[in-house]
């Protein structure tokens, strides 16, 4: 693995040859409302061409992966949206089917400060007990003062039983990051 | 009361404690849920015998969405010890089972009622 890059979990890079739908925007002029908008149109396409194409199996149907491409997509362009930092960056997210597994890769620019945080926060997740850092993650939003929820991952991780994964790779501008989230949703297994 | 929203619409009625969630809800953070968690404030604050949030019509919820409900109403409720909380969930969406299962843990006594 190149020094300059960091990788998280079981990360996997997009298979091209597998089927997918790829998105690619960038944040460009476009002030943060707007930019959500464009994400939520997205994760909505997302979800109605995985619900409407999906093969049906008596253990999924089509109406639980539309719910759950929309909530995973929709988290994750959100997340890319929120700490993307150059207007040029290309975002890209894809989705796609992999053996047993959908799986989403979404990539966003971040700086190299808010990276750092986000590791460590990434580390965390990975190492903790989801469903104690739900609770203790609830108790910290119901005070006052609570800045991020950083309900997303844990909500797609215990209520979608999603695995989750990070890359960071550092560019040729060593303050920017170009980051991956990869999230792999189980579809064989009963949810 | 009432929150409308472009997507989607949250009506309290007072006399029987009933919240009644419909439409889309995707607001960005805590800043676009802030007149929703508004509403909950007053709800938690009228202490009602019970209260009940009717999401069945509720199509669509983002994590900030299920955080606005857990810390605003469901850990608001059970701390002040006076209502119970009543939700009523559809099959329609399978999104409400899985969703629900969270927030009853931040509230054992929570009673969950699908339709």
């Amino acid at each position: 693995m190149p020094d300059k890059m960091k990788i998280f979990g079981n990360f996997s890079k997009m298979n091209d040859n597998k089927e997918h739908l790829l998105i690619k925007f960038k944040a460009g002029h476009l002030n943060i409302d707007e930019l959500w908008k464009s994400g939520s149109l997205s994760a909505s396409f997302l979800s109605s061409f995985w619900g409407t194409f999906f093969p049906s199996s008596d253990k999924v149907s089509k109406a639980e992966i539309k719910d759950s491409v929309r909530y995973i997509a929709g988290e994750l362009i959100g997340n890319a949206v929120k700490f993307s930092s150059e207007p040029n960056f290309l975002i890209k997210i894809s989705l796609g089917m992999s053996d047993n597994e959908l799986q989403f890769h979404v990539t966003n620019s971040i700086r190299q400060e808010d990276a750092s945080e986000y590791q460590n926060y990434i580390q965390k997740l990975l190492k903790g007990d989801p469903d104690e850092l739900y609770l203790e993650q609830m108790e910290e939003n119901a005070l006052e003062d609570s800045e991020q929820s950083r309900m997303g991952f844990l909500t797609m991780i215990l209520d979608y039983g999603a695995e989750l994964a990070w890359e960071f790779e550092e560019g040729e501008d060593s303050k920017v990051m170009a980051a991956t989230t990869m999230v792999r949703l189980p579809i064989v297994r009963n949810l | 009361m009432e929150v409308t929203g472009e997507k989607y619409n949250i009506r309290y009625d007072s006399p029987t404690g009933t919240i009644v969630c419909g439409g889309i809800m995707d607001m960005r953070g805590k800043e676009g849920y802030k007149e929703v968690a508004e509403l909950f404030e007053k709800v938690v604050n009228e202490e009602p015998e019970t209260v009940t949030l009717d999401i069945r019509k509720l199509e669509f919820l983002n994590s900030s969405g299920i955080t606005t409900i857990g810390a605003k109403l469901v850990i608001r409720l059970r701390n002040k010890k006076v209502s119970k909380l009543v939700i009523r969930c559809s099959k329609a969406y399978p999104w409400h089972e899985k969703s629900v299962k969270g927030l009853t843990k931040l509230m054992p006594a929570l009673e969950v009622k699908f339709h």
